[in-house]
């Protein structure tokens, strides 16, 4: 895990380029989706001992801490599902040479994202 | 740093990876690309309140859709999870007893959470308050 975390880390520094980045930021994403899916479905699985569980548990979760890893998953989401689309176009439409510009794409729609996501975060939790 | 040793093992653990494999993950991301938005704007844009067991039941057991929206979405999903860890964990291991530990253990996962998902989406529909 370490030696894994200290690989991915060593991969970035030692080749830095847009296109490391975009592939780092994608495995890391899909790694914390893959949790995130486990998690999701641990929630809704509180569905089998009745509607009172399953209401408690979605209760528990809107206290700040979850909205905000809610909104932490939205711009997660986001980014891996912006840079899949860029990883197809470049494969498929044989784009390797506008990799980068399409990375530049690819983050400033995650930041798009980030952005209203923070303002829906903080109306709900200032409210 | 680009060497030919290393994109001769870039080439080694793409070949490993397979053909489908490779092409399924992009065609099942295309589609969770539309399923996630949907999923999404059904639940946070196009529903007033809180998300509750009754408002859940209500909307799965209105229609058959909405069944079948979210039974091929289990299946999408985790597919596309799964599929993207295998590839991870076969730049890893190379080893003819690594690899066949990383494909019975990724099927094996897969299919258990795919079955818990369908369970889920079963009792979800079921909920009564």
């Amino acid at each position: 895990m370490v030696a894994w975390v200290r690989g991915m880390i060593d991969e970035v520094r030692l080749n830095l380029s847009p296109g490391v980045l975009a592939w780092a930021l994608h495995r890391v994403t899909g790694i914390l989706l893959a949790f995130y899916l486990l998690a999701h479905l641990a929630v809704l699985g509180t569905s089998l001992g009745g509607a009172g569980g399953f209401d408690a548990a979605m209760g528990g979760l809107r206290s700040p801490f979850f909205l905000f890893l809610e909104s932490a998953i939205v711009v997660i989401v986001a980014y891996h599902m912006f840079n899949g689309v860029r990883v197809m176009i470049i494969e498929f439409a044989g784009l390797t040479r506008q990799q980068r510009q399409l990375f530049r794409l690819v983050v400033g729609g995650a930041v798009s994202v980030m952005a209203f996501t923070g303002w829906v975060f903080f109306a709900r939790v200032l409210a | 740093m680009n060497t030919a040793g290393d994109a001769a093992r870039a080439d080694a653990a793409a070949g490993r990876r397979g053909f489908w494999p490779w092409l399924l993950q992009r065609v099942s991301g295309l589609f969770l690309a539309y399923f996630v938005i949907v999923h999404v704007v059904m639940l946070h844009f196009l529903r007033e309140g809180e998300i509750d067991a009754s408002g859940v039941a209500e909307r799965l057991r209105e229609s058959t859709t909405m069944q079948a929206f979210y039974a091929v979405f289990v299946v999408l999903v985790v597919f596309h999870a799964f599929n993207g860890l295998r590839g991870i964990a076969l730049d890893h291991v190379s080893s003819a007893s690594g690899t066949r530990a990383v494909r019975v253990t990724v099927w094996a996962l897969g299919l258990a959470i795919v079955i818990y998902g369908f369970v889920v989406l079963h009792a979800l529909t079921g909920l009564r308050s």
